[in-house]
């Protein structure tokens, strides 16, 4: 964890040029904090370009004929048709034009026709993205409670008892796969005791809550309709749990590491030194030094939880991004495919971004680099 | 008292400080000044010695895997989805094969294939990394981009595209997981020769005459090698389970072949019968937390003897 934190702020080894004038110059010295954004906002449009590029190349690699599977086998074998089908989709193009063609399309917000779903994409991904973001936000904030308020503690009792259980515990959540875990409780919890649903957003007979931002829970407390709630909560529990604990996990142990390194440096003592009650050195001297790491990891943990899905939805059936994508993969439909790395990458970049941000606000000393 | 265990120390070293040849027999000499190898402490804890024993029992199993089976993994023996019982421990399948024998079957192929993927993917990420890092300038600016967009990808997504594209099976599913699993050791690699390539040892090797070729792989590397190798070992418990996760998604192993994460999705389309999904699960899950068991000692051991240069209270 400390090697990615360290690479991902390149050591510039040659020093750096003295007494250019400039904007660039002068914005660096007198607003280092809009610098800094400027810089980190270029970065992201950067790393934009770069995902479609990546999932224009990807899906160019795949070995699969899209016109065939579109057209179906009878037209497949009329030479006039397939032709038609190739100068519709532009494949009749060379690739460079094929991808500018592309990203223009990108830029209009059109994101090509599913042959899975036959439909256009980004109203697939309209419906599928807020189930998604639903699950995956609700396990965030659970697992950033639980997974500072933990970890800080087995921190505070370094090698004490519940040092040692937090640390046995985080082992095994995060070395039990994902759906094994799903399953079991998919069979015990549900199956056998019926104490939660087993699959969907909702139970059958309830429909779902007017379309405001697609999300169920959130939806019907708009509606105020809190039977609907309800069984949105009841839905989202034993996916929530599955997801969780990994998460978790692997939090709580970063957050006691991170901890740990920062109640030995220098200004930690000399705040207890002074005789500072033991809440304010936490919180304000613990807890600060070590904020930059855990921000980043949070970071980390949300596109995670927003793309990392896969494994949950496909067993609770929970119609999300994660279950599009796998069954776009497993039916080889390229639009779909695409879309769903777009997506993916935007967010994975867009989360970066604000993370950056605030840690620029956090830690003045990233502004000056 | 202070001076009593002063002056003892002092004639209890007399000999060998004193006297370099002659008094005392070189072979006494030897066995006072002898290091004695000892087990570190931090690999001495309860969970490591546990982990270690697990680990320990699992090669066993892979080494006797076919002295171990009571029936064929392939064997389809006529009692469906029977229960664990005294003839079949953990049950039947579907097609009616001993699940016993088709969880040691698939230790065979989940473990070997699970650490052919580390070797693979530590050997392709520490190159990039060490050119990255050892040459800098443009070379390493288009490294380190590449390592921000596969970075920017989760890893379970773009795994399951590269080996739904390449089609399923054990060998492409390994190849997906290199793919993505690289820029770890790239990034780990790169910094580590960042902070090596300007030390005085380095430069006087290339001012004695050696290209930047044997530079970089006789004087960095074998600096580093520890820490690639500690990596490594705390990788291969989430290898494992990536690639078990592509099995149960239908994009590894293929299925007369036994695999843990394929047999868990097998067990997944018949709920009714739990040790379907039970048992091939937990073999995952003992291999994965007693690796990480050992894996979390040794990175302890690790940091507290290289890294923080035995700081106390850590």
């Amino acid at each position: 964890m400390t090697a990615d934190t360290v690479a991902a702020k390149p050591h510039k080894a040659k020093p750096r040029k003295t007494g250019n004038t400039g904007p660039a110059a002068w914005m660096r010295v007198h607003h280092p904090l809009a610098w800094y954004i400027f810089k980190r906002f270029l970065i992201s449009l950067f790393l934009v370009f770069g995902v479609t590029l990546i999932t224009f190349i990807l899906t160019n690699l795949v070995p699969a004929n899209p016109v065939n599977s579109i057209l179906g086998e009878q037209e497949a074998n009329d030479p006039e048709a397939v032709a038609r089908m190739e100068a519709k989709l532009g494949l009749d193009k060379p690739l460079y034009e094929q991808y500018w063609l592309y990203l223009v399309r990108l830029v209009h917000g059109d994101l090509g026709e599913s042959f899975l779903t036959k439909q256009p994409v980004t109203d697939d991904l309209k419906r599928v993205f807020p189930a998604t973001l639903e699950l995956g936000g609700f396990v965030f904030i659970f697992t950033i409670l639980f997974g500072v308020l933990l970890g800080l503690y087995a921190a505070l009792h370094h090698r004490h008892f519940a040092d040692q259980l937090i640390r046995v515990l985080s082992l095994g959540g995060v070395s039990i796969p994902t759906f094994w875990l799903g399953a079991m409780c998919y069979y015990f919890l549900f199956y056998e005791l019926g104490l939660f649903p087993g699959s969907g957003r909702l139970d059958s007979r309830i429909s779902p809550p007017p379309t405001v931002t697609g999300m169920y829970t959130v939806d019907s407390i708009i509606a105020g309709d809190w039977a609907t709630f309800g069984n949105a909560v009841w839905h989202l529990c034993l996916p929530a749990l599955v997801l969780a604990t990994a998460n978790l996990s692997s939090l709580m142990r970063f957050v006691r590491s991170a901890v740990l390194e920062s109640m030995n440096q220098d200004y930690v003592l000399a705040a207890k030194a002074k005789g500072l009650p033991s809440h304010k050195v936490v919180f304000g001297y613990i807890l600060r030094g070590a904020a930059v790491p855990i921000l980043n990891r949070m970071g980390l943990l949300f596109a995670g939880l927003i793309t990392g899905s896969v494994l949950t939805e496909s067993i609770f059936a929970w119609n999300g991004l994660g279950q599009y994508a796998f069954k776009a993969t497993m039916a080889l439909d390229l639009q779909g495919i695409m879309g769903v790395g777009i997506i993916i990458g935007v967010v994975y970049i867009f989360v970066n971004f604000i993370v950056d941000i605030i840690t620029g606000f956090v830690d003045q000393r990233v502004r000056i680099q | 008292m202070s001076e009593n265990t002063i002056t003892a120390t002092a004639r209890g070293k007399q000999p060998v400080a004193t006297s370099p040849k002659g008094d005392v027999p070189d072979k006494v000499v030897r066995k006072m000044t002898k290091r004695r190898f000892s087990v570190p402490a931090a690999l001495r804890t309860p969970l490591a010695i546990i982990g270690l024993i697990v680990l320990a029992l699992w090669v066993l199993v892979i080494i006797f895997a076919p002295l171990l089976e009571p029936h064929d993994p392939l064997d389809q023996l006529g009692t469906r989805l029977s229960a664990p019982s005294g003839d079949y421990w953990f049950g039947t399948d579907t097609l009616g094969r001993d699940i016993f024998s088709r969880v040691i079957a698939a230790s065979r192929v989940s473990i070997p294939s699970s650490i052919v993927l580390v070797i693979f993917s530590s050997v392709i990420g520490s190159l990039i990394g060490a050119m990255a890092g050892y040459f800098g300038g443009w070379i390493d600016e288009a490294f380190m981009r590449v390592t921000d967009l596969v970075f920017a990808f989760p890893s379970t997504i773009l795994a399951m595209v590269i080996s739904a594209a390449l089609g399923p099976s054990i060998q492409n599913a390994i190849i997906a997981v290199v793919l993505v699993s690289w820029p770890t050791y790239a990034r780990l690699v790169r910094s580590l020769v960042l902070g090596l390539r300007n030390s005085e040892f380095v430069i006087v090797g290339r001012l004695l005459g050696r290209s930047s070729f044997a530079s970089l792989f006789k004087d960095i590397l074998p600096n580093i090698l520890p820490h690639i190798f500690v990596l490594m070992f705390v990788d291969l418990g989430d290898c494992l389970l990536t690639l078990s996760g592509l099995s149960f998604l239908g994009l590894g192993a293929t299925p007369p072949m036994p695999e843990w994460g394929q047999m868990v999705s097998e067990g997944v389309t018949r709920m009714t019968s739990w040790w379907l999904a039970f048992f091939p699960g937990l073999a995952i899950f003992t291999v994965v937390i007693a690796e990480n068991f050992v894996g979390d000692a040794v990175r302890d051991w690790f940091d507290r003897s290289y890294i923080s240069g035995n700081q106390e209270g850590r």
